[in-house]
């Protein structure tokens, strides 16, 4: 009676066979789970990154009195008007009033400080290359120097960066609409699905976008 | 007992790796709304901006077509954002910009906007240019009528001093007729004469103002009867509530040299009976509930005139000359009119309050 409990090899084979499965059924879930987990939250910091950037051109650009492109493109270089209040405290005005007043009653604006948005290398500095985008400002219209570049826009607590995923900008001026277009593309390869000897291109994460400013009239 | 417990434990593992599983899913669902929440929370904000900006526009073409009053509210909506904007002048006073106190020092207007959009409310604010002021007082010539004259009409220089406004067609046959500003009507224009600055036909109407005789002749500082004769006067000095004014329950002459700035109120007809000058630096108002005419020997009036009724210079074969400005419900012309804006209450607001003009006053 006793030896007619034990298990047969069968039942053995197959009990084994059916953990197998499960487990790994369970742990490819598992698995693919965490990598689109990964994956959306890279999307959404790439998509949040993209459009903090955004955000700010387009801030900067509204507050212009002119705006013209430089080394193709793929520079913006913005007159600010000279009288404004910093209403963040990050050092930079950020909201600005006239100065005078034209015949008509219209507010009008001398030009204070340049602001430039451009591509550059990890170090921040003009024409050093490209892969990030960067901002800086000085109280005159010569070329930016390290010095001149804004770490409260490139960094958190001026070491970790805010915007890695953003690899590049281009713009457009239109002075007789006085518009600037802009394009922003980021990049990421979290979740890209991948199998030996190749790679599927279609699924790179990779997201634009572009939006067209009115500057100040 | 051996093979229960192996079983056992690949049971738990197989738990422990569903838990997981279900874990991270929950994960994923939890992080896929936070993150949409997010998105839509700063398009959200992307559009009030721009539906901001909208509103903003919106004031700079109140301005320049000059129908802002300051202060004003106005409430519009931009797509689907409900705006409610508080303009206030600041052209000499410290505004709070989102905390830091500033003083512009150039005539301007404060935006503090009040948006909602889809439940949440935004505060925004700008400062703009202040533009033109939407009071009759901003004109050489202000004709709440029509006017069809074979006069001469001119006005001052180019920009404030000369700009002439008339609800109404205009008509000026006479070519000699020169309006040095911008000649604006609500209706159409036919000029024989030059327009120096721009010609707008069929504008939008300002509102002319009509003055209540008891809110003057509350605050008169001298009240004076009927059918007074003010030849001349020494205004004391101004006060809180403005410089001194003048009541007349009646019908007033006027003329005369006149020291300090002040106000005459005539609730009735004014007859202008000779010149009118006033000490550097000095304003004089005349404001007529009723018609204002002026004799022959009145050809050079410096004060700025208010006539509820008829404007008319009878006929001295002379041009009358106006340096302050014409607010009329109607103009008669027999004589030739140039006036000249003295652009005082525009470049200063305080002034026109204090010098009572109707419609700025009280």
């Amino acid at each position: 009676m006793t030896r007619s409990r034990a298990f047969t090899m069968i039942e053995l084979v197959l009990t084994v066979s059916l953990t197998v499965i499960v487990l790994v059924a369970v742990s490819g879930t598992y698995v693919f789970a965490s990598v689109r987990l990964s994956d959306a939250y890279t999307k959404s910091s790439l998509y949040d990154q993209i459009g903090g950037i955004a955000d700010r051109i387009q801030a900067t650009v509204r507050n212009a009195d002119t705006c013209a492109t430089r080394d193709g493109g793929s520079t913006l270089v913005c007159g600010m008007p000279i009288d404004g209040v910093d209403t963040d405290g990050d050092g930079y005005k950020d909201m600005y009033y006239p100065d005078g007043v034209d015949s008509q009653g219209n507010g009008t604006y001398t030009i204070g400080d340049s602001v430039w948005f451009y591509n550059a290398d990890l170090t921040g500095v003009y024409g050093s290359g490209s892969g990030y985008v960067w901002r800086a400002e000085r109280s005159n219209s010569a070329t930016v120097a390290a010095g001149d570049i804004d770490r409260s826009f490139a960094y958190y607590e001026n070491r970790i960066l805010r915007y890695p995923l953003v690899n590049s900008v281009t713009f457009t001026v239109n002075l007789a609409a006085k518009t600037v277009t802009f394009t922003i593309t980021g990049s990421t390869r979290i979740g890209e699905e991948t199998s030996a000897g190749a790679t599927d291109a279609t699924n790179s994460r990779t997201l634009s976008l572009t939006r067209t400013v009115e500057w100040r009239n | 007992m051996e093979e229960l417990k192996r079983r056992g434990s690949v049971a738990l593992i197989a738990l422990i790796m569903v838990v997981a599983t279900a874990a991270v899913a929950l994960a994923m669902v939890s992080l896929s709304g936070s993150v949409r929440t997010k998105q839509i929370r700063l398009q959200d904000r992307r559009m009030v901006q721009d539906a901001f900006d909208g509103g903003v526009d919106y004031v700079h073409d109140m301005a320049e077509r000059g129908v802002l009053r300051l202060p004003q509210t106005v409430n519009l909506t931009v797509g689907n954002v409900q705006e409610s904007l508080a303009l206030t002048d600041v052209s000499s006073v410290a505004v709070s910009l989102l905390g830091v106190s500033v003083t512009v020092g150039t005539p301007s207007i404060s935006i503090n906007g009040t948006l909602t959009y889809r439940g949440e409310t935004y505060r925004m604010q700008q400062i703009i240019g202040r533009g033109l002021l939407s009071t009759v007082w901003q004109y050489a010539i202000y004709d709440d009528s029509s006017i069809s004259t074979l006069s001469t009409v001119s006005t001052g220089s180019s920009g404030y001093q000369g700009d002439a406004w008339f609800n109404g067609s205009v008509t000026l046959l006479n070519g000699s007729s020169h309006i040095r500003g911008n000649l604006t009507s609500t209706g159409l224009i036919v000029d024989l004469g030059a327009v120096d600055g721009v010609e707008t036909t069929n504008s939008p109407s300002i509102t002319f103002p009509n003055p209540s005789n008891s809110t003057y002749s509350a605050a008169a500082t001298v009240s004076l009867p009927n059918n007074s004769v003010i030849h001349g006067y020494s205004f004391s000095a101004a006060t809180a509530t403005g410089y001194p004014l003048i009541y007349c329950s009646g019908a007033a002459t006027i003329s005369g040299n006149f020291t300090g700035s002040g106000v005459i109120f005539v609730d009735g007809a004014v007859t202008i009976d000779g010149n009118i000058a006033t000490s550097v630096g000095s304003h004089l108002v005349i404001i007529g509930n009723a018609n204002v005419s002026l004799s022959s020997s009145a050809t050079s009036l410096y004060a700025y005139i208010y006539c509820g009724g008829t404007f008319s210079t009878g006929n001295a074969g002379t041009t009358r000359s106006i340096i302050g400005g014409l607010v009329a419900s109607k103009i008669t012309l027999v004589d030739g009119l140039s006036s000249s804006f003295d652009s005082l209450v525009v470049s200063n607001p305080s002034e026109a309050y204090n010098l009572k003009l109707p419609g700025v006053w009280p």
